[in-house]
């Protein structure tokens, strides 16, 4: 038989921003919270270990502006320029 | 060349069907109507011409197509005629203030409530009496069904991965009931939306399940809303710090005698502003932090429930009892109200 795929979309045609892909090892990390409280206490100790263990430095941080929404386009935009990588906490 | 979203699959009976469309993740559990190409393009073909549009579904990103959308319909149980309401509901919680994304990926257990106002209850038979947020009518159960179905399958918000609600809640299978203005004595609430009373519109809410509000003792309209301010002043409900909308769905009864009383629906709203409030020691300390992290202090020794009594909707549905229900929402989102395309 033939069916109709109930998944069936088009991406959408969003620009996206280039991840930054040069940079030195330091500065190249942001942890970004949900802005729970938990996800900033998880980040924090994540940032303790990777400076403690991996001699990783210059972390930076960032959280979403509002726990019950989306992260905003700017903001992920503007980080994917600053950083290459990114951990992300969603912990509550 | 085939054409895009069709799939050539071999006939399949009605259980291996559920077992085909539960392995490639496309069901929310129940069975599904095989969403053949005839099927599918009936349902398109019955559509009236001023549709809305759709843009992306957030978190996938997806701009759905027609087909896919109608698909997801067919497998909820709809007829060609329910599609349209689905439609409006659809752009409905793609409005911004509806806050999608949020409502999809958060942890609260929300689902996308839909209230149906004006003459398409009657035409689709749409159940706003006894028992309308339960079982038993195929327009409430198929119409919320294809709005989760598409979320689901088109909008990506399957869990565990992308909905992350710790629990859930039964209204994510399905979650629609239309108005009572029948049995209700106050102004229709779709023309208390602001449209006019011989159109049809769907107002969508993300919102828990529904919270009886059992009071057979009370004769006065005095006396139920003392029961109905104690039920909404609940410390452990979003409303309270992240605030936004709620609603109130008055049974019949409590409706008249407090109609009977003079009640208006305004008067009804500034009473439970000020009666439904949580004393701070029904508060944890830990909680009375967060709320304050929220930016939220209590007013003297009390808490509120949202920001003021705009933010709580009155409406009249159900039958026979002395029953009422409170819906808290997810709070960041906004009931959005849309005509139904062809009325």
């Amino acid at each position: 038989m033939r069916i109709i795929d109930p998944t069936y979309g088009t991406p959408s045609e969003e620009a996206s921003t280039a991840v930054a892909g040069d940079r030195p090892p330091a500065g190249t990390l942001c942890l970004f919270s949900n802005s729970k409280p938990g996800a900033s206490d998880l980040l924090r100790g994540v940032g303790d270990q990777l400076g403690a263990e991996r001699g990783i430095l210059d972390v930076g941080f960032a959280a979403k502006p509002n726990a019950a929404a989306g992260a905003d386009e700017d903001q992920l935009d503007h980080l994917a320029a600053r950083y290459r990588m990114a951990v992300v906490a969603i912990g509550d | 060349m085939s054409d895009p979203g069709v799939l050539e699959i071999p006939d399949l009976g009605p259980a291996e069907w559920f077992s085909w469309v539960e392995e490639r993740g496309w069901g929310d559990g129940l069975p599904t109507v095989p969403p053949t190409e005839d099927l599918v393009d009936a349902m398109l073909a019955a559509l009236p011409s001023d549709l809305p549009e759709f843009g992306p579904l957030p978190p996938s990103r997806l701009v759905p197509a027609p087909r896919a959308v109608a698909a997801n319909a067919v497998m909820a149980g709809c007829r060609p005629l329910d599609l349209p309401t689905v439609l409006a509901a659809l752009a409905g919680v793609q409005q911004d203030a509806y806050n999608l994304h949020g409502t999809l990926a958060t942890t609260h257990p929300c689902a996308p409530l839909i209230v149906v106002s004006g003459p398409v209850r009657e035409r689709l038979g749409l159940n706003g009496a006894g028992n309308c947020f339960g079982s038993g009518t195929r327009a409430n159960a198929v119409i919320g069904r294809a709005l989760s179905l598409i979320l689901l399958n088109l909008a990506g918000a399957r869990p565990p991965a992308m909905d992350r609600s710790t629990q859930g809640s039964p209204a994510k299978y399905t979650y629609c009931f239309a108005e009572n203005t029948g049995d209700s004595p106050w102004e229709p609430f779709g023309v208390r939306r602001g449209f006019d009373a011989d159109e049809s519109v769907v107002t969508v809410l993300a919102a828990e399940p529904p919270h009886n509000i059992n009071d057979h003792g009370s004769t006065t309209g005095e006396g139920i809303l003392t029961t109905i301010a104690g039920t909404m002043a609940q410390p452990g409900s979003n409303n309270v710090y992240v605030r936004g909308p709620h609603l109130l769905v008055l049974g019949p009864e409590h409706a008249t005698t407090l109609h009977r009383d003079g009640w208006t629906v305004e008067a009804i709203r500034r009473a439970l502003w000020e009666r439904a409030r949580i004393p701070v020691d029904a508060v944890s300390e830990g909680n009375r932090r967060q709320f304050t992290e929220w930016g939220i202090e209590p007013d003297g020794d009390h808490y509120t429930v949202s920001t003021g009594p705009e933010q709580l909707q009155v409406l009249v549905a159900g039958g026979a009892g002395k029953h009422s229900a409170w819906i808290p929402s997810f709070g960041a989102t906004e009931a959005v109200s849309v005509r139904v395309p062809g009325g």
